[in-house]
Formats: structure tokens, C-alpha cells, sequence
């Protein structure tokens, strides 16, 4: 331990660069698999963030985004019963100042999804009028409040309030009046979800049931699972699986070409402490030992620095508001504790080259020329 | 002086009575047969059937054109590698009955090598106390025999200095402590002087020789230098991997 200690802290140059690059690899495993956890929580959040029963989407749609559903079929529900309350919502999204990918959200000021809503500064919308509510997040990344403009494709739209759902994606985003956004998107009278508060929150599967059967190319899901209906959450999670092993790769090569390239300029080294009667076993001792530190200093740092990026690019400075909504501000906890996992059994599996050519270290050699 | 025979034999209770010391106080340090040794697949045959007797608290020069051998067999000596082919006995004791070969050299055995091989990151007293680390001795103890070492050696003024600040010569008087600091039986050397100035050279061979006569240790020495040999109870001269 004594000599693994000093053979770090008196070589610190070769040290600090051996426990950067396992940080390096630590960290590049963090903030993949980090990133792409958050993304997928952000999105299944949406799930219950409306706060209704039921979810009508297009049948066959590909995402909330690209779902068309037509308003007459619609009139139908009427004839369901049980029904307490009907809420639709256009989604949209538009190129604005300060934002390439803004998120509008199109609600009517009637129904009852809008009064879920926490208004924070201002008030809320009036029917027909061309007004937004600016999400939270927004607001401060654009640095616009109650009283400011923002232009959507040509056209003016004041801000008269600033609501806060504490869902990064909708608080990175804006709400219209549901017609207003009809108008601006060209949807005429479609919608693109409808949520569906029911009388009695039990019955949910026979009321889904029942609109199954009357209104057509529609797909009937609870409000906790429909976000689970598109297809393209298993592709983030399929992707998110492959960027965790990517990452474990890389982390696994880099840790072991660090510490290979450490102990491989020190055979010499090891063969004279050999030949002064080290055994084999003391000698792999103070290998193992040296890496163990090595991988958990880098492990240590590799968190604030995981951080210290997630909070560079969550800033105004490197990100934009898309990165803001969808990227975590901070690594969770399971996260950390992976990372950390991740970079011990790097650390052990990366040990394992260098370990074997420090074992195999021929005393002899110390009597030859470096 | 703490370096007589009597303290050695019965020292920090682990060294009492070894093999090596029974053989040497029957007379015999090193005796050879036919030793082979050849590398690469055999393409290389760096011994070829060397003989080799060698008396307790004898010093030998080993000289020889290079090539010839004597870095292959000095290693064979100190059970750093295996013969091919061969008979050893150190001390009366044969050499497979010494393995693991590493407590055996850390208890009898000092070397020193060509270049110094000093742990440049670790200062002159760290690096002296390095073959005491495998022995079970208290903290004091070690630091009292490192201080004697270095001050036999008139090392203690750079005791604290990292041994990539050392000159030339100071390197190679520290790799000499280090060499002597487990009070060995046996004693090889390989080229030690071949780096320093002459006068370097002198002391180091005074302090080596200087040893085998306080404590009857033995010493095996390769040097291309007649002067030096000239020091040396004996002379062997080597050629192609024979005794010649
Ligand atoms: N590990 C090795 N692998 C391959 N060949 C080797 C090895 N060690 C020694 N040899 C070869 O064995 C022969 C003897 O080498 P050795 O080092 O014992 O010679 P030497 O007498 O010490 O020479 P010098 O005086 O130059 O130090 C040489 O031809 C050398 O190239
Ligand atoms: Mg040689």
C-alpha cells in the first residue's frame, strides 16, 4: 500500500494523466447512458404530466407529434357516456428567435386541461386572442416575461403569462390557444391528442373498449401508459442499451490501455525489485494496488466532471433550450452509483493486461539494459 | 561496525542458520556443472557447459570478451533464471531446493547491476531499505540499519535526495548499499564500475571488497578491467560460453 501510495504521489505527472483518462472513460459512460436515461424520462413523464384518464391518439401515428386526429369522428364520444371532461391538444413546432426547435402546445382555454396548468407570473389565455404562455424554462433562457413577443411563422404573438409543470420538455416550451394553433399549423379543425377525464376513474377499460368500437382509427390508452404506445421509445431504449455497452467498451480500452502503458514503462522496474527478492505475488500486490487507486481517484473525479459538463451544457452559454428540455441538469443518483460500477470493473478488467505482464516479468531482465 | 559474521547468524530471527550459511561455513559458495543456457530457441547459446567452484569468502573476477556469457551465468548464480541444462549447488544446497528463489536472495543475496536501477521516483534511503520491505523488521530497525549502510557507504547527506537527482557515482554507491543492506553471504556484481569515473571505481570496489572481508561474504565480479581483476583472489576468464 505504502509503495502503491508513493509510486503514485511521486510520479504526479504520470499520475494525474492516468487518473484523467479513467475519469474520461467514467464520465463519457455517465453522461451516454445519463443522457439517454434522462430522455426517456422526460418522455414517459409526459405520460401523466395532463393529469387525465384516457388518451385517444392516431392509430398507426409514429409519435404525439406526427398524430392527425379529425374532429368529426370525435363528435362521437358524446355518445359514450361517463365522459366528465374533454380536453384536446394540438402540438406544433416552430423555428423562433433564440430557439430552433420550439415546442408550442395548443390548448382551449374551455376544456379542462388548460386549468391544470400552474400559472406562475401573469394570467392565463383568452379564447381566439393572439396570446402564449411561455413555459418556465423558457422564459429564462429567452429572457422574455410577461408583456414580451415572440414571433411563430409570421406571426405575433403576445406573452401573458409563465406556467411551470416542472416537466423540463413542456417548461422548455409554449401554450396557445388551441384555434390559434389550429390556424398557425394549418390543421383546420384536427387535434393531435385528446385526454379524457372519465366519471369514474374505474371503469377506464370499459369506456376504452366502447370508443374503440365507435370511433375509428383510433387508439384508446390510459393515461399512464400511452406515452409506452409509440414505437419510438423502444427505439431510444434499444439505443440507449447500445450507447451503455459502447460506453463500458470504451471505458474497459481506455482504463486498460492507461494503465498497461503505466506498468509497461516500469518492467524494469519490476524486474529489479525481482531480482532484490520481491516475489511474484508481492509484486502483482502492488500493481493491483496502484490501479485500485488509480480507478477509484478516477472514478471520483469522473462525477464532478459528468456534472461540470451536464451543468456547462445545460447553461445558456453551451446549450440550447432543445438540450435544456431533454438533457438532465444533474446525473441521478443510479446513475453515479453505475458509473462508479462501471469504472471499478473497467478498473478490474483493465488491471488484467498489465497485471499479467507485470507477473510475467523475468528478474533477469534487471540485470540487462533498460 | 554491525556487519560481522556473528550478527549475521543470528540477526531478526528469519536468516538464523540458512542454507547458504551452513554450506559457506563448510567451505562452499558456488559450485557449477555443465551449466547450459541458450536463447531464442535455442539459436542463441549464451552458455555452453560452464564449471564453476567457487570457496566461501572467495572474490572472483569474471572477465571474458563480450558476448561470452558472464551476464547469462551471473544470473544463473543468483537464481534470477533456470539453467537449460546443468547442476547448482549453493552452499552445499542444491539450487532447485531453493526455490521460490526470491525469499532465498532476499535473505543471502546482493547484486549489483550494471546501471545502478535505482527507483528513480524514491530518495537514496527508500531505495536502500527496498530489500528490507519482504523481511519482518520493526520500523526502527530498518531505519537503524539504513542509517548504518549509508553511513558506511558516507551516503547519509543524501539520504532524502531522490535518486534521480544523484550523480553518476552517487547512483551506483547507493545501488552498492542497497546491494549490502541484507547483510548477504553472496554478493555478484556486474560490471559495477563501468559507469563511474576510475576513481568512483575504486571506492566501490574498496566497499565491495571491503565487505566480503568484514563478513566473509562471497563475491562474484564481471569487469573487463585487469586492474580491477587484479584486485580479485582469482581471475576466470570466459569464452563463448565456456570456462576457458
Ligand atoms: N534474454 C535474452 N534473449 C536473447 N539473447 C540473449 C538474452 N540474454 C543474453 N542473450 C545472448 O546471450 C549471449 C550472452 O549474453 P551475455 O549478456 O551473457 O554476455 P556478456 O558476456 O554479459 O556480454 P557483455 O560483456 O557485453 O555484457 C549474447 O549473445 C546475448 O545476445
Ligand atoms: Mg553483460
Amino acid at each position: 500500500m505504502n509503495a502503491a501510495l508513493r509510486s503514485l504521489t511521486r510520479r504526479p505527472r504520470r499520475t494525474i494523466l492516468t487518473v484523467a483518462g479513467v475519469a474520461a472513460a467514467a464520465c463519457a459512460y455517465m453522461l451516454l447512458v445519463g443522457s439517454a436515461q434522462g430522455f426517456l424520462a422526460q418522455f414517459r413523464k409526459l405520460s401523466t404530466l395532463f393529469g387525465a384518464d384516457l388518451v385517444l391518439l392516431q392509430a398507426g401515428s409514429t409519435s404525439p407529434w406526427n398524430s392527425v386526429l379529425p374532429v368529426q369522428p370525435l363528435a362521437k364520444l358524446g355518445e359514450i357516456g361517463d365522459i366528465a371532461g374533454v380536453s384536446r391538444l394540438a402540438l406544433g413546432k416552430a423555428r423562433i428567435v433564440g430557439a430552433p426547435f420550439f415546442l408550442l402546445f395548443g390548448l382551449d382555454p374551455a376544456e379542462p386541461l388548460l386549468g391544470h396548468l400552474a400559472i406562475v407570473r401573469g394570467r392565463t389565455l383568452r379564447p381566439g386572442a393572439d396570446e402564449m404562455l411561455l413555459g418556465s424554462l423558457a422564459a429564462t433562457r429567452l429572457g422574455i416575461g410577461c408583456g414580451g413577443e415572440i414571433d411563430v411563422r409570421a406571426r405575433r404573438l403576445r406573452v401573458v403569462g409563465v406556467y411551470r409543470t416542472g416537466h423540463r420538455v413542456v417548461d422548455a416550451g409554449g401554450v396557445l390557444d388551441l384555434a390559434t394553433t389550429q390556424r398557425l399549423f394549418n390543421l383546420h379543425d384536427a387535434v393531435s391528442l385528446v385526454f379524457l377525464d372519465l366519471a369514474a376513474p374505474s371503469a377506464a377499460g370499459s369506456a376504452a373498449a366502447r370508443i374503440t368500437a365507435r370511433v375509428p382509427n383510433v387508439v384508446v390508452a390510459s393515461a399512464g401508459e400511452w406515452v409506452e404506445s409509440y414505437g419510438q421509445l423502444v427505439v431510444v431504449e434499444d439505443f440507449a442499451r447500445f450507447l451503455a455497452v459502447l460506453a463500458l467498451l470504451i471505458a474497459v480500452l481506455g482504463v486498460a490501455n492507461v494503465l498497461h502503458v503505466s506498468v509497461g514503462e516500469r518492467t524494469q522496474e519490476l524486474a529489479v525489485l525481482r531480482a532484490i527478492g520481491w516475489r511474484r505475488q508481492r509484486v502483482a500486490a502492488h500493481i493491483l494496488t496502484e490501479c485500485g487507486l488509480v480507478t477509484l481517484l478516477g472514478a471520483a473525479v469522473a462525477v464532478p466532471m459528468a456534472e461540470l459538463i451536464l451543468l456547462l451544457i445545460d447553461s445558456a452559454w453551451l446549450g440550447s433550450l432543445e438540450t435544456a428540455g431533454f438533457l438532465p441538469p444533474h446525473l441521478s443518483g443510479g446513475v453515479i452509483l453505475e458509473g462508479i460500477v462501471v469504472a471499478c470493473l473497467a478498473g478490474l478488467l483493465g488491471a488484467a493486461a498489465p497485471l499479467l505482464r507485470a507477473i510475467r516479468v523475468r528478474p533477469a531482465d534487471a540485470l540487462r539494459g533498460a | 561496525m554491525n556487519a560481522d559474521p556473528q550478527t549475521r547468524s543470528k540477526p531478526d530471527g528469519e536468516r538464523e542458520a540458512s542454507a547458504l550459511e551452513a554450506g559457506v561455513r563448510r567451505g562452499i559458495a558456488v559450485v557449477a556443472r555443465g551449466l547450459r543456457k541458450s536463447f531464442d530457441g535455442g539459436l542463441v547459446r549464451a552458455l555452453d557447459g560452464v564449471d564453476l567452484n567457487v570457496r566461501a569468502g572467495e572474490t572472483v573476477a569474471l572477465s571474458g570478451p563480450t558476448g561470452c556469457g558472464k551476464t547469462t551465468l551471473l544470473s544463473l548464480l543468483a537464481l534470477l533464471d533456470e539453467p537449460d541444462e546443468g547442476e547448482l549447488e549453493l552452499g552445499g544446497v542444491p539450487a532447485t531446493r531453493l526455490r521460490p528463489a526470491e525469499p532465498w536472495r532476499a535473505a543471502n543475496v546482493g547484486i549489483v547491476f550494471q546501471l545502478h536501477h535505482l527507483l528513480p521516483h524514491l530518495t537514496v534511503a527508500e531505495n536502500v531499505a527496498l530489500p528490507l520491505a519482504v523481511r519482518t523488521l520493526s520500523r526502527r530497525d530498518r531505519r537503524d540499519r539504513v542509517a548504518g549502510m549509508l553511513d558506511r557507504l558516507a551516503l547519509c547527506h543524501r539520504a532524502d535526495t531522490l535518486a534521480a537527482k544523484l550523480s553518476g557515482g552517487e547512483r551506483q554507491l547507493a545501488a552498492v548499499a542497497r546491494a549490502l543492506i541484507a547483510r548477504p553471504a553472496l554478493l555478484f556484481a556486474d560490471e559495477p564500475t563501468g559507469s563511474v569515473d576510475s576513481a568512483t571505481g575504486q571506492v566501490i570496489l574498496d566497499h565491495l571488497l571491503g565487505w566480503c572481508r568484514d563478513t566473509g561474504a562471497t563475491l562474484v565480479l564481471v569487469t573487463h578491467d585487469a586492474a580491477i581483476a587484479g584486485a580479485m583472489d582469482r581471475t576466470i576468464t570466459m569464452r563463448d560460453g565456456r570456462m576457458r
